[in-house]
């Protein structure tokens, strides 16, 4: 027995076989445009070799580490100027906190009295840089504010996390 | 122990070579190692060792003013702690015999920085005697020093008390081969944690010097040393260390009562290494942090300061000398209560 080929049966396949191509298409772009619209998030294979503990993409990770290093030393100059912005009396971060020394930033964010509110440890630097050192603290997530809190946390690697803990002394 | 009778002997002689010099730099580190086992048997509360021996001297008072690092005008909050300092020096009743500036008077070594401090000073009512700190010298090589304050090694004797001021701040000569200029090379040699300098020295010159000085002195006598780092070792990584300060401990051997009087380290630390007590002084320029190791033991620690008073954790002291010779140390720390 032959078919006719009417016009509804052509109309058909025709659907049938776009929907089989198109709509894994269509996913798949959705799935793209997701990670496009969110900076950071791993597809799919990246989480699932992070899962397994796999390093997710060893490029990705050595220019991290390159990248890091510049904003360490970045913070290590910045740390020790006595210039505006950073300081407009010459004192520098360097003098009460040689090497990073009592900052604590595993402690933040933790209530600063000066600030009247619970602070990140960026927001208690820029306190610091605007009252002792008299400088213009950059704006929380500038290049200098995070170069500087990379030298910090650098310094005090190591550290366990105690958010609200005063350091012992106080 | 006859290796270290010998090397007394040698540092007694007039002539003092180099290589016996360095002979007896490997014995003081030794030396410095007992010293440090030695110290445990004196860290007893009580300041009756002092009273025993009895040095005979009259009791007095003096004061130790340190580590100002002011910076001109720029740092107003520099010049106000210098003029509270200077103000309560001037409400002691009775009035210090004298005060002692320890060094670093100012931050960057220029004569117009000093003249800024002398300015500071000018209404203190008791004499002032100074010793240099790194900061004051390394701009011109103690050129501005001298012209404001004169020598920074001598002696003198005071109410049966021998007195010793030392300049205990030599670095080594780092920027000569590195073409630096004289700005740069007090940058440096004014930042503690820059690898570049190496420890302070006294030196042999002064160690020579210092053999000369002690040789009409007692052992009876008591010594009261001035010197701007501590003349021991403490923290190398933040300079607070002189390198040769076993040399020193050396020379001091037998004297009954020894105190040493340091300035440097901004905050409260004390020692006692064999016959030697050190103590430190408060700084009015910024406070520095304990380091992570180092500490001596036994000596107190001051709570952490707070940024937001602009008088915390700093201060001056004010030293009562009794009739032995032993020195009380009164911390006027600004935060809180008088300490001693």
């Amino acid at each position: 027995m032959k078919r006719k080929l009417t016009k509804s049966r052509v109309l058909f396949l025709a659907v049938a076989g776009a929907a089989v191509f198109l709509v894994p298409l269509l996913v798949n772009a959705q799935r793209a445009m997701d990670t496009q619209t969110l900076p950071g998030l791993a597809t799919e294979g990246q989480r699932k070799n992070a899962q397994s503990g796999e390093i997710i993409d060893r490029n990705v990770v050595a220019t991290g580490s390159k990248e890091l290093q510049a904003m360490i030393s970045l913070g290590d100059q910045l740390w020790h100027s006595r210039d505006l912005p950073m300081s407009g009396n010459g004192q520098a971060c360097n003098m009460c906190h040689a090497d990073g020394s009592v900052t604590h930033p595993e402690t933040y964010p933790k209530y600063k009295p000066q600030l009247g509110k619970v602070v990140t440890v960026q927001e208690m630097m820029g306190w610091c840089i605007a009252i002792p050192n008299q400088g213009k603290p950059g704006p929380l997530g500038s290049k200098e504010m995070n170069a500087l809190e990379a030298y910090m946390n650098w310094n005090n690697k190591g550290q366990v996390m105690e958010i609200g803990a005063a350091p012992s002394g106080i | 122990m006859s290796e270290k009778k010998d090397a007394l002997d040698r540092l007694m002689t007039a002539e003092l070579s180099r290589r016996q010099f360095m002979k007896m730099s490997a014995f003081t580190g030794i030396a410095a190692s007992l010293g440090g086992l030695v110290t445990l048997d004196f860290l007893s509360p009580s300041d009756a060792r002092g009273v025993m021996l009895g040095g005979g001297a009259k009791p007095f008072t003096f004061a130790v003013i340190a580590d100002q690092h002011t910076m001109g005008p720029k740092n107003n909050y520099m010049k106000l702690r210098v003029e509270r300092s200077v103000q309560e020096i001037n409400k002691l009743d009775p009035k210090p015999d004298f005060i002692m500036e320890l060094g670093d008077m100012v931050h960057d070594g220029s004569d117009e920085q000093m003249k800024f401090f002398d300015e500071l000073l000018s209404p203190l009512k008791v004499p002032i005697k100074y010793i240099t700190g790194e900061h004051d010298w390394y701009l011109d090589m103690g050129d501005s020093y001298s012209k404001h304050y004169g020598k920074t090694t001598y002696s003198w004797d005071h109410n049966g008390v021998h007195f010793i001021a030392l300049m205990t701040v030599m670095l080594r000569d780092f920027w000569t081969a590195r073409g630096l200029s004289a700005d740069e090379r007090m940058g440096i040699a004014g930042t503690l944690n820059h690898p570049l300098p190496g420890p302070f020295h006294v030196g042999e010159k002064q160690l020579v010097w210092l053999r000369d000085d002690l040789k009409n002195v007692k052992k009876s006598t008591p010594i009261i040393i001035f010197s701007h780092s501590p003349l021991y070792y403490y923290y190398k990584a933040w300079n607070f260390w002189t390198e040769d300060a076993p040399e020193v401990h050396l020379l001091l051997e037998g004297y009954e009562t020894v105190q040493v009087i340091h300035g440097h380290v901004h905050h409260i630390v004390t020692n006692q290494i064999g016959n030697i007590k050190f103590a430190s002084s408060l700084s009015t320029g910024w406070p520095h942090p304990y380091p992570t190791s180092g500490l001596p033991a036994g000596s107190p620690m001051m709570p952490r300061a707070n940024p937001a008073n602009i008088f915390g954790g700093l201060g001056w002291e004010k030293m009562q000398v009794g009739g032995a010779g032993a020195v009380d140390v009164g911390y006027r720390e600004w935060s809180r209560e008088n300490v001693s």
